[in-house]
């Protein structure tokens, strides 16, 4: 189902001050495709989970509509919406077997005995856990638990699965395979995925869209690639992408682009200051460039990760190939990879060009 | 190693068990002892049973008994029952809910004698505020009902679920507040309405707690006392409304009878006893995290 955000705003009044309004949620306008898994990225306070519990009919709105498809569900009560839900901690009723936990929505709906008995099993075969129905959830593991939300959500064939933070409860590795899990699951029920997370590699690893937040502001919205290549300003170049991608304060100087007294490329602009974004792997050593002294080489296999530190005091972080002959403690020339180069306005933070 | 930790623990351990001792444990015993013995001064012991035989033939400790468990088995119950309603009132506001608090808890706080006095207004035949109401509405007569061995007792019982509200309703709406709201988001989305959140979601988890409030309930309704003696006063069997502590502290102040005081006291130790253990079973029973 599509689901489009317009306008769509959540203010929050403020705890210690009541006098005070927090927007969570500021005039957001985005169009979420049908049958995809979609990311909401953001750091935490950036109104992504507002947003999602908006969708969710549980967060209401201060102003804007939300649409599925064509309809206005702005005013429909949750369970009205046909969406399910996973929470973070999952929520699972404590009280209930995990075939009671799947059974509760169906119940509520008033669904034939056998209708819900069948749809137990149909649930728990795709999220894998027919073996652990008549278990309480105190009984399973983090990821079994967060499979049985997942199974709980999807019980009432819902047409929108929304997803809060889903693996940031679970460990390192078991968060590797829950999101590779998380993608079968979408795959193979086709359903309209929406899930929020803080972390950016999650987010470029399995959603077919990110839709990034900043401070209430929707900020960009693209496929992962596409978000990491053409980053639309500061933020979204500074967050996506690991290593953190590097900053200059650059300049435009009769129509070049400058880094202190190293020409990058020619680029027509106003003569004035700007920021210059380079990621790791778009810096090499060169004959001209800036200079500055390797503080630290770590070997990964096919490649080399330096941290060096230039001479106007700035440290960054450059990625070449394993094959380049870089120790600690040398000296160094970094120059740019020419067409891997972000120039951004250094007010708006906006991007302007890619040289 | 443990012969150290226990010189380590027995400084810190004794001043109780020796207080313990001898105002609980010595006189428990003793209570045991003298209930066994017939003759009229506790320095002489003759070991019998007539003091039991002579306690269950006689009708006013039978009658203490009946007025108890009725008195426990319909206090507690209803108590619960309003004591719920008014926790799911107040955990559902948020304005004002710690001055409601507040205001449930005071008659826990304040004295059980000076309430009665309150009381005994209220149930006064004439000019009683409870006759007036029920004379308004049902149109029925003038009830007398601290002086009437007909009614006694039931006043007896609408005293004693007013004054265990507050402690219930105290302990109920902490935990119905600890509940994670979370899980009210989730039965909102599975498409649950109010009445089966309230059944299926706030009562399964608010289980272990009405366990514990019926418990402790259930033992202080069986010891129950000063309700009787501040509401009807000394003359409690002459009413039907005495119970078995008060036949107890009949027994033992007013007719001086040391041994079937005793005997008396066994008997309601027993019962609480078997409470206790039902207790115990019922806290299991009701812990939804055991499997």
């Amino acid at each position: 189902m599509r689901i489009r955000l317009q306008d769509v705003t959540v203010r929050f009044q403020d705890r210690k001050n009541p006098r005070n309004e927090v927007v969570a949620v500021n005039h957001v306008n985005l169009e979420i495709p049908e049958g995809k898994l979609i990311c909401l990225l953001g750091p935490s306070g950036c109104g992504k989970s507002t947003t999602l519990f908006a969708i969710a009919g549980l967060q209401e709105l201060s102003d804007g509509k939300i649409f599925f498809r064509d309809r206005d569900v702005t005013k429909l009560d949750t369970q009205e919406r046909r969406i399910g839900l996973v929470f973070q901690n999952y929520a699972l009723y404590p009280h209930m077997t995990v075939a009671g936990n799947i059974a509760f929505p169906l119940k509520n709906a008033k669904w034939k005995k056998e209708d819900i008995e069948a749809r137990i099993q149909e649930v728990a075969k795709i999220v894998q856990i027919s073996e652990l129905l008549d278990r309480k959830p105190a009984q399973l593991s983090g990821g079994q638990q967060q499979r049985v939300a997942i199974a709980r959500a999807l019980a009432k064939k819902p047409e929108i699965l929304l997803l809060d933070e889903p693996l940031s409860n679970l460990d390192a590795k078991l968060r590797h395979s829950t999101r590779e899990e998380i993608k079968r699951i979408q795959k193979a029920t086709g359903i309209t995925t929406v899930f929020v997370t803080h972390d950016q590699e999650e987010a470029m690893t399995i959603s077919d869209e990110i839709v990034i937040m900043e401070a209430g502001f929707f900020v960009q919205q693209g496929q992962p690639q596409e978000v990491y290549e053409h980053p639309s300003n500061l933020f979204v170049a500074g967050f996506i992408g690991s290593p953190t991608m590097n900053f200059f304060p650059g300049r435009f100087e009769d129509g070049s682009v400058m880094v202190e007294d190293y020409r990058i490329a020619s680029h027509s602009g106003v003569n004035g200051p700007i920021t210059i974004g380079v990621r790791a792997e778009a810096l090499q050593p060169k004959d001209k460039g800036l200079k500055g002294h390797v503080v630290n080489v770590e070997l990964l296999g096919r490649e080399r990760l330096c941290q060096i530190q230039l001479e106007s005091g700035q440290n960054i972080t450059m990625i070449t190939s394993i094959d380049t002959q870089i120790e600690e403690e040398q000296d160094i020339t970094v120059g740019f990879v020419p067409g891997k180069v972000y120039l951004f306005d250094s007010e708006s933070g906006k991007a302007m060009a890619r040289v | 190693m443990k012969q150290e930790g226990l010189k380590k623990a027995l400084p810190y351990l004794l001043p109780s068990f020796i207080i313990l001792t001898i105002f609980t444990f010595y006189p428990l015993l003793n209570a045991f002892i003298q209930s066994f013995n017939r003759l009229p001064t506790p320095d002489q012991y003759d070991f019998s049973l007539k003091t039991y035989q002579w306690l269950f033939k006689d009708t006013t400790f039978m009658n203490a008994i009946q007025n108890t468990l009725w008195y426990s088995l319909i206090t507690v119950p209803v108590s619960i029952g309003i004591s719920l309603m008014i926790a799911a009132l107040l955990t559902s506001i948020e304005r004002l809910r710690v001055f409601f608090q507040t205001v449930y808890f005071l008659p826990y706080v304040t004295s059980a004698v000076a309430v009665a006095f309150t009381w005994g207004y209220l149930f006064n035949a004439d000019y009683g505020l409870i006759n007036l109401i029920l004379g308004h509405l049902f149109g029925l007569a003038k009830i007398p009902w601290i002086k009437d061995p007909q009614y006694a007792m039931s006043a007896v019982m609408i005293f004693g679920v007013w004054r265990s509200l507050a402690f219930n309703v105290l302990i109920l709406t902490t935990g119905m507040l600890s509940i994670d709201p979370q899980y009210y988001k989730a039965a909102r989305v599975d498409g649950a309405n109010n009445a089966t959140s309230f059944f299926k979601i706030t009562m399964p988890l608010l289980a272990p707690v009405v366990s514990y409030v019926f418990t402790i309930g259930l033992i202080n309704a069986f010891k129950v006392f000063t309700e009787v003696y501040a509401l009807i006063g000394s003359y409690a069997r002459v009413y039907k409304a005495n119970t078995m502590v008060f036949y107890i502290f009949d027994q033992l102040w007013v007719y001086k009878d040391y041994s079937l005081a005793s005997a008396a006291a066994v008997v309601l130790l027993v019962i609480i006893l078997v409470l206790t253990l039902f207790s115990r079973w019922l806290a299991r029973k009701t812990d939804y995290n055991a499997s």
